[in-house]
């Protein structure tokens, strides 16, 4: 079967219309490019993202700032331990009038889902978020509705407490089709953060639609990768089951994961087709949260970002 | 200690083998019992027995410490015994106690030779010591085994690969080649080299230079003056009827009359030679002197400068030509295939071209990577008539993508070939531009 190829224009156009939405964000959210970027990828490629820092970074402006910036359905869900899964995925109460049970829609129930600090709510809670982002669906009531297209869910988590929070299985962070640190702003960064205050947050206005987005996403999926470009991802993932200082490596959705995002970076850099480097820049924020790392490893102090290093430059580039 | 084994087990074999062959031929400078001399596995034991010693020593520093007090007591206790019984080690043929000198050198070779296979320059200096040792028992000629030699070089080349291996490869950033791969590849070439050198000794030089075996000779009867100053052996002079036999023979080679006159030199009684000591020399120099220039160098070699002279002449003018009719088939063979084909043969063809002037492209590099790094270095070499990075970002099109590349562009690439080597000689200079000349 032909597959179906994008034109360079195609490709270039959808590059474009990108880059708007990226620099509009980055009208809010100073100095950090590379995360909106990272966000507004994994939008495209039909993942999830977790945000994993410390406060007052920006992890939340930043979601609000991508959700403003696209014309979809945005809600946002605190995560406190006494939060319900029902208050997730919606739940049904009787209606007196009509005699009936009627279904009220939890938070997940829009396009794009701010989870703020993940890790406050119980294990059950999380789990009714992350079935909702596998399935894209959620079953109340042995009624079962399908969620809309776009479907986002924005995690955000910080690492430093610990103290009355339920860190997330390695079995659930696998979901995550990125995880992104933050990181502080550099000076002159900082200095304009507190220069443009809030003024520019209110200002921010949308620049594509839910249409467009799922147009891109179609786009995305388009793009061409061959057959030793799939070979060099698998390879990449395979390295990291063989690695001695990884415990558990990274299971077949990090090569779907990795084949997904690089196909959309390609998007992103106005091609129609991946290359190696689109596989090389993702690869660590793609597969660096599917890693358990060994005792020595930790010990060692050794990050998972730093095996995946060693593992890209360790499989060969397809010649 | 598994992994201590798992990564040693190569490395002991290689050592042992290297350290009995140097026993086994060293044990034929002595007067010792044939069954020791002759026996190679009494060498071989004798060197197992050390090394296990020596790689058991070399675990961690506590048994370092433990192993060489251990080997210093076991010195004074054999030197005191020795002391005690009497034992005079004069290495004489009919001195019982000859062997002594065996037991005492041949674990100390064994020692030596684990000592210092462990680096790189210790492998270099035992392959000089030992190939130094070979070739003064030759000269002497003592009856050396060849084919211990051969197992000395050949082990001694086995563990400098090993050690080259552990050195580059395993610690390199880039990607590490298979050890089997390497060491088959290296083992091969080492091979080629050492049959190539055996050639040339056995097939060029040692036919073709007589003088060098007259010298042997002159050499080893002068040995046997001192050892007969020394009064450690009697002389035995050459009788004066061997010396007219060696020159009416010039069909026999020197190498076969020297075997003979060994065996005729030890039937003779040590009284008839008495006042004739430096007779039979003398009397060559004086009386005969075709005795030791029997052979007409002079003609031998005639031909054969005018053979290297012709085979000079002949690769100067061939290499340059098959050089550059090879390199224009070459491009020719990639200019035959799709246009595709044509871009991605082009790029790789470059690729090579630019590894020889040192900007070679690791095999976990991607394009872009090795355009970001050598972009700048190979400016100098492209001028202004090829783009590297349009290059590289044509060939990622071609390549990766779907699209032809644009009409034209090949050509263009291919007939930029003679101006990079003009640029290359350029930039480089003639005299490197000759030392690359066969690769680029």
């Amino acid at each position: 079967m032909e597959e179906q190829k994008i034109s360079a224009e195609a490709a270039a156009a959808a590059a474009e219309k990108i880059n708007q939405v990226i620099a509009n964000v980055e009208t809010v959210i100073i100095g950090k490019r590379q995360s909106v970027e990272l966000v507004l990828l994994a939008l495209l490629a039909k993942g999830h993202v977790l945000l994993e820092d410390v406060p007052g970074v920006g992890k939340t402006s930043l979601v609000s700032a991508i959700a403003r910036s696209v014309d979809c359905g945005f809600k946002r869900i605190q995560f406190t331990p006494d939060l319900m899964p029902s208050d997730v995925t919606g739940f049904s109460v009787y209606n007196q009038k009509t005699g009936e049970f009627e279904f009220r829609p939890g938070a997940v129930m829009s396009n794009l889902v701010l989870a703020d600090e993940t890790n406050r709510a119980s294990a059950k809670t999380q789990a009714a978020l992350l079935e909702a982002m596998e399935e894209k669906q959620v079953t109340v009531d042995s009624t079962t509705y399908t969620l809309d297209e776009p479907f986002m869910v924005m995690a955000t988590q910080n690492p430093l407490e610990s103290f009355g929070t339920y860190p997330l299985p390695e079995a659930q962070i696998d979901r995550f089709l990125i995880k992104i640190a933050m990181g502080y702003p550099t000076v002159e960064e900082e200095r304009t953060i507190i220069h443009n205050g809030s003024k520019a947050k209110k200002e921010l206005k949308s620049v594509i639609t839910k249409e467009e987005v799922l147009q891109l996403r179609e786009l995305a999926e388009a793009v061409f990768i061959s057959e030793e470009l799939e070979r060099y991802i698998v390879q990449i993932v395979s390295a990291t089951r063989s690695h001695a200082k990884v415990l558990l490596g990274s299971s077949p959705r990090g090569s779907i994961a990795l084949n997904a995002s690089a196909k959309v970076l390609a998007l992103f850099r106005g091609r129609g087709y991946v290359i190696p480097d689109d596989v090389k820049y993702m690869a660590p924020f793609v597969l660096g949260h599917r890693l358990i790392l060994s005792h020595e490893a930790k010990t060692q102090r050794i990050s998972p970002q730093q095996i995946i290093e060693e593992v890209l430059s360790s499989v060969a580039v397809p010649e | 200690m598994k992994s201590f084994w798992k990564y040693h087990g190569l490395e002991a074999v290689l050592c042992l083998l290297a350290a009995s062959a140097l026993v086994i031929n060293f044990a034929e400078g002595f007067y010792i019992p044939d069954w020791i001399r002759s026996g190679w596995y009494v060498s071989f034991l004798f060197c197992a027995v050390t090394l296990l010693y020596c790689y058991l020593g070399s675990y961690n520093k506590v048994t370092m410490a433990a192993f060489i007090l251990g080997f210093l007591a076991i010195a004074v206790v054999f030197f005191l015994h020795m002391r005690a019984a009497g034992i005079d080690i004069v290495d004489t043929e009919d001195s019982p106690t000859a062997v002594y000198i065996y037991y005492i050198c041949a674990p100390l070779i064994a020692g030596i030779t684990f000592l210092l296979t462990r680096s790189r320059i210790g492998t270099a200096i035992l392959f000089l010591i030992g190939i130094g040792l070979n070739a003064c028992l030759t000269f002497l000629e003592f009856a050396v085994h060849t084919w211990c030699t051969v197992l000395f070089v050949a082990a001694l080349l086995g563990l400098f690969l090993l050690r080259q291996y552990r050195r580059n490869a395993l610690k390199s950033s880039t990607v590490a080649p298979k050890f089997t791969r390497f060491f088959a590849v290296g083992c091969l070439v080492s091979a080629l080299s050492v049959g190539l050198a055996l050639l040339c000794w056995f097939g060029i030089v040692r036919p073709l230079n007589p003088p060098t075996v007259d010298i042997t000779l002159l050499t080893k009867y002068m040995s046997y003056e001192i050892f007969d100053v020394v009064g450690i052996a009697q002389q035995y002079p050459i009788p004066d009827d061997l010396l007219e036999d060696e020159a009416t023979d010039e069909e026999q080679t020197a190498n076969e009359e020297d075997e003979e006159e060994d065996e005729d030199l030890t039937s003779q009684p040590p009284e008839e030679e008495e006042g004739e000591d430096t007779a039979p020399l003398a009397g060559n120099s004086e009386n005969n002197t075709e005795t030791l220039s029997s052979v007409s160098y002079e003609k031998k070699m005639t031909w054969l400068v005018v053979l290297i002279i012709v085979l000079v002449v002949a690769l100067l003018v061939l290499i340059p030509v098959t050089r550059i009719r090879l390199r224009k088939r070459r491009i020719k063979k990639i200019m035959r295939g799709s246009p595709r084909e044509q871009l991605v043969g082009l790029y790789r063809f470059y690729l090579s071209k630019f590894r020889h002037l040192g900007c070679p492209r690791g095999r976990q590099q991607t394009e872009l990577e090795y355009l970001e790094q050598n972009g700048g270095k190979l400016e100098r070499y492209l001028g202004d008539q090829l783009d590297l990075e349009e290059m590289t970002g044509q060939y990622l099109q071609t390549r990766y993508g779907y699209a032809d590349p644009p009409e034209g562009l090949c050509q263009r690439y291919a007939d930029f070939y003679p101006a990079f080597l003009r640029l290359y000689r350029k930039n480089s200079g003639v005299v490197r531009y000759l030392i690359k000349y066969f690769v680029l």
